[in-house]
Order: C-alpha cells, then structure tokens, then sequence
C-alpha cells in the first residue's frame, strides 16, 4: 500500500519537477500542439461519423448511431468492387512503370562524367516535380485534344486516326501514368544518385585494374550498392499500394471514363462534397484509411526485416 | 584529380566506348522529353496566332505576336488570382515555417521529458490523417468557409518536415546550448538568437516545401472558396480554363478572332503560372534536394 502511494506520489512530484524545469519549451511547443488537436485530431475523431446519420444541425456527437450500416451498403453497391480495383491497377501500374525507370535513370546519369552536361540533364529531370497538377492535366488536355493537340497531329502525320485518348476509358490508365512518370522520374532518382555517390572510388579504381567493363562494373558495383534503397523505397511504395489521391484523377476523368477512372479517393470526394452523402463518403474514406494503414504497417514489418529500415 | 588524368591513358574498350555514347544518348533522349513539353508550350504562346490555329508549331515558334499575352496581361481576374496566390503562398509559408520550428526545437532537445510522447502525437498523423470529410465540416463549423484561413490554417506544420527540422536541430552542437544556458539565457533566447541562425539550410528547407505546396495547390481552394471568386487562387482560375474549358472573357475582340486565339491564351496562361517557378527553380534546387536527404535520415 504505501509503497505504491510513495511511488505515485514520487512520480507526481518528479512531473511537476519537469514541467517547471521545461516551462519554455513546453510553452513553445503548446500551439502546435493545439494546432494538431484542432485540425488533425478533432478530424481524426469526426470519422465517427461514418458510424452515425450525420446531420449538420445535430452535429458530429449528437447524430443518430447507425453502426455500419453505410459500411455494408458500400460493400454491397457495384462500387465497391470497381473504385478497389481501378486503385489496385492504377497503383500496380505505377509501379510497374514508374519505379524502374528512376532507377535506371540514376545508374545513367551517374555514369556521366561530372560536368556541365550532367548537371543540365539532371537539372532538366527535377523541373517537372514542381509543375501544379492543375498545369499538368492543363497541358495534358491540350496536348491529347483529337482536333488541336499536337499528339494527334503526329499520329495523322504518321497517317494514323485521330484518338480521342480523354474520352477512351482504354487510354486513361497510360495516360495517367505515363504523365506520372514524366514529372516523378528524375525526382525519383535522386535517393538513388545520393546512395551511388556513397560507393567508394576505389571499388570502381579496383575494378577497372582487374579488367571490368563499365556494364560489368555497372552489375557487380552500382546495382548491389543501391540494392538496399531500391528494397526500402519498393516495399515503402506498396504500403502506399491503395492511397492513389484525387486531385489529378479529379482533374482528368469524365463520366465517359469513369469505369476505369474512379478510385476509392476520388469516390469519396464525390459522393461526399459533390453528391452531399457525408456519412455514407466518410464510410468509404475511413475504409480506405483502415487499408492503408494496413499496408503501411505491413510493409513497415516487412521493410524493418530485410533491411533494418523502418518508418517507425 | 591527379586520378582523372591516369585514368584517360587507359584506351577505352570498345564495349566501354558502346556503352558511354549509349548512355549519354539515352540521357539527352531522356532530357529532351522532359524539356519538350515545356518549350512546346512557351513556343505555341508566342507564335503568330495564324500559326497557332494551323497547328504548324513543332517546336520552335513560328511568327511572332504577343497579342495573347495582352489579352491576358489585360484581364483582371487573372492579376486578382495571382495577387491571391502570392498572399497564401506568403502568408501560408510563414504560418507553417514558424509552426514547424515552434515543434521542431524543443522536440530537439535531449532533456525536453515529453520528448517521445510528443514525437509520437505528431508523427502518428502521417498514418491517421482525418479523412476528407470531417476536415471539410470541421472549416464549416470553424467559420473558415469562403474566408481565406480556410487555405492557410488547415496546412500548419506537416508531420514530416517536423521529423525533418528536428533532425536537423538535433545536429546542432549541444555544447553551444549548455553555454547559453550556463550564462543564463531562456529558451525563446537560445533559439531565436543561436538556433535560428544555425538553422538557414533547414528553414530554407520549409520555406520552398510550404511555398511550393501553396502555390501549386487548387484542391482546398477548389472546396473551401466556392462562393468567393475574388479570394481563388491562380490554380483555381487555371482550372477553369485549362481543364473546364470556360472562356477568358475578353470583350474587346470580335468574336471570330476571339475563337481564334481562345488556343493560344490558353497556352500563355501556361506560361505566366510556371513562369515564376522556373525563374527561382535553378537557385532553388539544392535545397529540395537537400529536404530530402535530410528526411531520408532515420534518428
């Protein structure tokens, strides 16, 4: 008995003790984290009512429970089926394509040698990362335009039909991911010029003596020297494999499209803010949260094995 | 140095000799398609409008008229959206890199008891973000809609360039800190006066992740600011016309010659949004670089 109140009381005054010695910081630190209550918790906390009828004169508390009655008519609408797989290609795709090619980039471009060349392409590389969306899918809608766009100039150039690619519910997914592409693959390469210039000179000096070609070198050096970033990088990207966002797929597809255009993001924005559906769109949006981070942890596991790298 | 030159006596080997202009084709190819697009664009909005509509541009202009930066330079919505923009991009930028540091600093601090604790209640919002619509009825009920804190408050200080900032003030030698404090200097003295200074590389950091992020930005606009045209940034305004197709509004032009360059301004809308980015990119571009190597050390 007293021995438990002492140590109560002994942490009691240990905490006090620490609060009067950290008053500054614990005074700097006190509106950001009022900032954080506020706008990521309480929000955090507002997914409650994918579990209630909300309605706005009630409130997030006072709204009637419903349980998961809009979870089951997600599950059950055509929907469901449909914005889980259009995710899943899209990601899948992405992957396919877009994580490669950074990765080649990077073994390319660290083979020039250091000069103005080099710096221009990679100069060159990053400027699209930092393009808005709203330019981008601006220029894409330009660019693909079947009666103005300068793609389907080349293609009648060439002597080929004209391709409505916008309007093609088979052409979004290459359109959305190769404009992807485009803006992330020198960025992308970065992480991976910043481990190739970890390797040590002499590896390659060591190499060259024992008669290596640069291919050879590129295989038995570069590659296993960047093998760790590449695993990290690639199992860090399937924890992201269901958290395509909506502000390019917004932007880009129609109702002609939409079959293959609409992912869980982009459903929820628009059942949600577009339709009014709030609890039945904070369903989805928190199915789609409880998912990733799912797969977050997942890859977080699987990441901190094989590579003693982890996020957490 | 003294290296390089040993090495140039080596003759090259033929397969060498392949793959080095493989490469360095590939990386032109590489480089080309990235330049392309943009220089497209730059060239369609100077071109003579004639050219425009004939679709003869390749890739250099042909002719030359400025008449579609006119137009737009003329119409005010376009100066209003700008105006918009630069203020949530100055405004925002400093409201999130002040919030960043306000956490980053005591979170850096070795003695700061509620270290871990608040490490965790920040950084586990990377994973459990509030979904889309809980953040949209929490501005309702703030009274943040149509007003322009609705762009500005909800950004704050992101998780991760928290993790990031700490990192780095965590570098900063604990020596310089322990000698403040001996000569009897408070927290909010330590940091503005030694820790800010030592910290440029890292708030330059925040400063062009958040200006970016504000800049580019349309989706918060887009919901929060429906009814206020007059507080939209240039984003929004881009998005009306790039991808909603709606006219620029420009009475003074017949309307044939007004379907005739409709094209064009499009294109010179292009360039005036990307234009401030480009001009600030090449002195800029370290520092992203720079962002993320920082975060990509784990502590």
């Amino acid at each position: 008995m007293t021995g438990s109140e002492e140590k109560m009381k002994n942490k009691w005054i240990r905490l006090k003790k620490n609060i009067k010695r950290d008053k500054a910081l614990l005074l700097i630190i006190l509106p950001v984290v009022v900032h954080y209550l506020v706008f990521f918790y309480y929000p955090m906390y507002g997914n409650i009512i994918a579990f209630k009828d909300y309605s706005p004169t009630k409130g997030i508390w006072g709204s009637d429970w419903v349980g998961f009655q809009y979870f089951v008519q997600f599950f059950r609408s055509p929907y469901f089926v449909r914005v889980l797989r259009n995710t899943a290609l899209i990601s899948v795709y992405s992957i396919l394509w877009g994580f490669p090619i950074p990765i080649l980039f990077a073994l390319l471009t660290n083979d020039l040698k250091a000069g103005v060349y080099k710096r221009v392409v990679q100069a060159v590389s990053y400027i699209p990362y930092f393009i808005s969306t709203v330019i981008i899918c601006g220029m894409l809608v330009n660019f693909l335009s079947p009666s103005t766009g300068i793609v389907n100039m080349v293609i009648e150039a060439l002597g080929g039909e004209p391709i409505n690619f916008l309007m093609e519910p088979k052409w979004f997914r290459t359109v959305f991911i190769a404009s992807g592409v485009w803006q992330g693959f020198g960025w992308s390469a970065i992480i991976y010029l910043a481990a190739l210039t970890g390797v040590s000179p002499e590896l390659y000096e060591a190499a060259k003596m024992d008669g290596a070609s640069k291919i050879q070198r590129v295989i038995h050096i570069s590659i296993p020297s960047i093998l760790p970033t590449i695993v990290v990088t690639l199992i860090l990207q399937i924890g992201t494999l269901m958290s395509i966002g909506y502000e390019k797929i917004i932007l880009l597809y129609n109702p002609v499209t939409l079959e293959v255009a609409d992912v869980i993001s982009s459903y929820t924005y628009r059942t949600g803010l577009v339709e009014g559906n709030y609890s039945f769109a904070s369903a989805v949006g928190l199915f789609n949260s409880v998912i990733n981070l799912i797969l977050v942890a997942f890859a977080n596991k699987v990441s901190r094995k094989v590579s003693e790298v982890s996020l957490w | 140095m003294a290296m390089k030159s040993g090495k140039k006596k080596h003759k090259l080997s033929a397969g060498d000799a392949v793959y080095t202009g493989f490469n360095y084709l590939l990386c032109f190819f590489a480089a080309c398609i990235t330049a392309y697009p943009l220089i497209y664009v730059f060239s369609m909005s100077i071109s003579a409008p004639e050219a425009v509509v004939a679709n003869t541009v390749i890739l250099l202009p042909k002719g030359f008229s400025l008449q579609a930066y006119e137009i737009v330079f003329k119409n005010p919505e376009i100066w209003r959206s700008y105006y918009n923009t630069i203020w949530y991009t100055i405004v925002g930028t400093l409201f999130s890199t002040v919030l960043t540091l306000m956490a980053a600093y005591p979170l850096s601090r070795k003695q700061f008891f509620l270290r871990r604790q608040l490490s965790f209640f920040f950084s586990v919002t990377m994973f459990l973000a509030g979904s889309l619509i809980p953040m949209y009825i929490l501005i309702n009920r703030l009274g943040l809609y149509n007003t322009r804190w609705a762009i500005i408050l909800p950004v704050g200080a992101a998780p991760y360039y928290i993790i990031v900032a700490r990192t780095f003030l965590s570098s900063i030698p604990d020596s310089l800190y322990e000698s403040a404090k001996i000569d009897g200097a408070t927290e909010f003295t330590i940091l503005r006066k030694i820790f800010i200074p030592l910290s440029k590389p890292v708030i330059a950091v925040l400063v062009i992740y958040y200006a970016v992020q504000q800049w580019n930005g349309y989706f918060t606009s887009m919901i929060y600011l429906p009814g206020r045209k007059d507080l939209q940034p240039l984003q929004v305004y881009l998005m009306k016309i790039l991808i909603n197709n709606e006219s620029m509004g420009s009475q003074s032009l017949s309307s044939a010659s007004q379907s005739m360059i409709s094209l064009q301004l499009k294109y010179v809308v292009i360039v005036v949004a990307l234009i401030p980015i480009l001009c600030v990119y090449p002195f800029l571009q370290k520092y992203f670089i720079k962002g993320m190597m920082i975060g990509a050390v784990k502590e």
